[in-house]
């Protein structure tokens, strides 16, 4: 019997069940600080019924686990008993503990910073000179009551993390602090009672503020990382207002179900995906796509779950999936898996600062044992071994990769963009040469009619309701012009003729409608990205209609970037030469090819990377499958509720095509920034030790070295959230969050 | 050099104080989002 066994009961609220029965939860984990806290944790769980993935960056894990084996209670006692502490996240249980957490960070440095520099003031006597033996035992009797807090209370963290670690023989960054403080404090305190030697509480209390300021200056990157997730996993309402036998009740979002009509009040939010059913509706999309303009949608329309009532009105929706099957739950699942991902650089970084702790350790007893037998006075080995084991601590390298990655990701979903494969970071900055498909990816799905020359008596408006007509059943961007162009045209039974012709008998006669080919066509070439189309009666032209496409925004820019840095920009089309090339020029792209199949698609993309090009390839996820995972790295685009099914490497979830161009940038500037800071961590680390074995170096100048490095490499990465990297949202966000 | 045994308990004194005012401050929320008031300004609603 425990205390985590209400969790059994909650598993659906929790957790969500996998297609081959097993579960998976994100679990927030306290006490993960350090990539050695992530082997421990890992290591306390039965490896075969469950995977956990823990990460350092967002303080959280990952689960994935066979019910059937083992129930939830038994995995969190596991954890529990490695000496973290699982926190379950429901909905909003997650927000209230960061608050707590910061909140006792916050504590722990006031702590540290009123009382220590107390204690540094009274200790300043004993350094500037000889002190009446009256007054010695009451400044360091007083020094010793200040510095109990600093240790006990501010250090308390590092102290059960320290020695918790090695209890259990795994030991992690903490230890070496901890046994630091510990013996500073213990020795001063024995000193203190026997009235000789020296004392060491004000190292003691300067170690503990300085690490307390690097650990929270950590957390604060980390949370910025997790503020997106954490809003994105916060916006879905508790509870929504549903209509049952006319009239409204509120009930709780868990109790939804398909099919349930819903009224959402103006400035609410969507409480599941569903479908519009009242006329037209202005919704706030910007916590889903990013883009702050409110949306038209009209019956019949999807509207996902989290999106805000925009309008003045209160709009009604039929639920079609609520919960965890949601559009919000599948990309705050998506978001978090990208978060927990170890990429490869990091698990490198592990193993080195792992065995480097255990080095450590040795080290400093080898120098204290050293100074000891060469007949030093035992203060001053003490204080050597001290510095030994402070200054050396591995933080900065453990931290190094990371914090550039958390940075990267927050800058990459601040421009719309979804890092989902964590290593495509590493793979994009060799990238050379951009694919991309033309179709829904340079252009948008939308197409506009542009022109209608009428070629018999037939008027145009006329011809234009047949095509509309004939086009009515069918979903393809051209069907949809017409329906945009001709809303209220009759439908008309059509069959398609042909690859890419219908054909309609009606009373009328025999109606074609047929794409012409572009190079007969005397009509080609006039406006560039024009398609043309010809409706013709019992064989015989009445009409041709012009159809214009549309590039999506920011395809020039992004090409004019892409340009910039050196790379090659391709176009690869299933559509005609003359569209693809019209679209091509629009956009600034040189190299454009047409009329290819997708897996004439794939073989020219295999073609370029034979030639020793790394591909980065952009398409709508659907149609371009093969290509996108034939790539080196591959970029699905997504709007809306098309985002469950899309794929790739990262996901571009704002209409914006220049967030590409934005990633290749990033992707090189976080590799300099993880370059800077390894770097930066071994040197440091291969300066210092020399300097602390030889006594060189006191113990309060190593914390400052130890937790200033830390700073510098997480400062570093902050760098990647560029210019105004508040990392902050914009507001409508935060409100929709609160409502 | 007596009063050094006045002095000093009253500094712990006062120390303890500070931090009360601290842990209240904590508290009652003034440090939790330190970012997002900047934002708020064009809102109407408090």
């Amino acid at each position: 019997m425990n205390h985590w066994e209400v969790y059994d009961q909650l598993l659906d609220q929790v957790s969500q069940s996998l297609d081959d029965g097993r579960r998976e939860m994100l679990l927030r984990v306290e006490g993960l600080r350090c990539r050695a806290c992530v082997r421990r944790l890992e290591r306390a769980l039965p490896p075969g019924p469950v995977e956990a993935q823990a990460d350092v960056a967002s303080g959280s894990c990952l689960l994935n686990w066979d019910p059937a084996c083992l129930p939830l209670s038994a995995v969190l006692q596991a954890i529990d008993d490695a000496g973290f502490r699982p926190v379950v996240l429901a909905d909003d249980a997650s927000r209230r503990t960061a608050r707590d957490e910061r909140r006792a960070a916050l504590g722990r440095i006031g702590v540290a910073l009123l009382f220590g520099m107390q204690v540094m003031m009274l200790a300043s006597g004993e350094y500037l000179g000889e002190i009446d033996p009256v007054l010695r035992p009451l400044l360091r009797h007083a020094q010793w009551l200040l510095a109990t807090p600093v240790v006990l209370y501010a250090g308390w963290p590092f102290l059960r993390q320290g020695f918790g670690a090695l209890r259990a023989l795994s030991p992690t960054m903490d230890t070496p602090v901890a046994i630091a403080i510990a013996t500073a404090y213990l020795a001063s305190a024995i000193n203190t009672l026997l009235d000789t030697g020296a004392v060491y509480f004000d190292s003691a209390a300067m170690f503990v503020l300085l690490l307390s300021l690097a650990r929270f200056v950590e957390a604060h990157g980390r949370t910025r990382a997790a503020a997106r997730l954490r809003l994105l996993a916060g916006a879905q309402p508790l509870a929504a207002l549903r209509r049952e036998q006319g009239q409204l009740l509120e009930v709780p979002t868990s109790a939804l179900r398909a099919g349930d009509l819903l009224v959402v009040p103006p400035g609410a939010a969507v409480a599941a995906d569903g479908e519009l059913i009242c006329a037209a509706a202005a919704l706030d999309e910007s916590l889903i796509t990013g883009e702050a303009v409110p949306r038209e949608r009209r019956q019949g329309e999807a509207v996902c779950a989290g999106s805000v009532n925009a309008g003045p009105l209160p709009l009604e929706l039929r639920v079609s999936s609520a919960g965890a099957r949601s559009v919000l739950s599948q990309l705050t699942r998506l978001m978090q898996r990208a978060q927990l991902a170890k990429p490869r650089a990091q698990q490198l970084a592990d193993r080195i600062a792992g065995r480097f702790v255990g080095v450590v350790l040795l080290l400093a007893a080898a120098t204290g044992a050293y100074w000891i037998g060469s007949g030093a006075e035992l203060g001053m080995s003490l204080q050597t071994m001290l510095a030994v084991l402070v200054v050396t601590c591995p933080c900065a390298l453990s931290l190094a990769t990371p914090m550039a990655h958390a940075a990267a990701s927050t800058r990459l979903a601040r421009e719309g963009l979804m890092l989902v494969q964590v290593d495509a970071l590493h793979a994009a900055t060799r990238v050379d040469t951009v694919c991309l498909d033309k179709t829904g990816t340079l252009t948008t799905r939308r197409m506009r009619l542009q022109e209608v020359r009428t070629l018999s008596a037939l008027d145009a408006d006329a011809c234009c309701a047949v095509a509309s007509g004939m086009e009515a059943g069918l979903n393809h961007p051209i069907a949809q012009a017409f329906r945009d162009a001709c809303p209220q045209a009759p439908a008309i039974p059509s069959r398609l003729d042909g690859v890419q012709g219908l054909r309609a008998e009606t009373t009328d006669g025999v109606w074609h409608l047929s794409r012409l080919p572009s190079t007969t066509t005397d009509c080609a070439g006039a406006i560039h990205a024009l398609r043309w189309l010809e409706l013709s009666r019992d064989g015989r032209p009445v009409a041709r209609f012009a159809l214009q496409e549309q590039l999506r925004p920011g395809a020039g820019a992004m090409v004019r970037r892409l340009r910039e840095m050196g790379l090659e920009v391709v176009l690869f089309s299933g559509d005609g030469q003359e569209a693809a090339s019209g679209v091509a020029e629009l956009a600034g792209i040189a190299g454009a090819q047409g009329n290819l199949l997708p897996e004439q698609k794939l073989r020219r993309l295999a073609a370029l990377q034979a030639a020793g090009h790394r591909v980065l390839a952009v398409g709508d996820g659907i149609n371009d499958g093969p290509m996108l995972a034939a790539a080196d790295v591959s970029i699905g685009l997504a709007d809306g509720a098309a985002l469950a099914q899309a794929h790739g490497d990262a996901i571009l979830i704002q209409d914006n095509l220049e967030a590409i161009a934005v990633l290749l940038q990033v992707a090189r500037q976080a590799r300099r920034i993880v370059v800077q800071n390894i770097g930066w961590a071994i040197a440091y680390n291969l300066t210092l030790l020399p300097l602390a074995m030889s006594g060189a170096l006191p113990p309060w100048l190593a914390a400052l070295g130890m937790g200033g490095s830390s700073l510098l490499v997480t400062l570093n990465a902050q760098r990647l959230l560029g210019a105004g990297g508040s990392g902050h949202l914009p507001v409508p966000l935060v409100r929709a969050a609160q409502t | 050099m007596n009063s050094l045994f006045l002095l000093i308990p009253l500094a712990i004194a006062m120390v303890v104080l500070a931090a009360g005012f601290l842990f209240a401050a904590i508290q009652g929320g003034q440090f939790d989002d330190l970012e997002r008031h900047q934002h708020r300004m064009p809102d109407d609603e408090p």
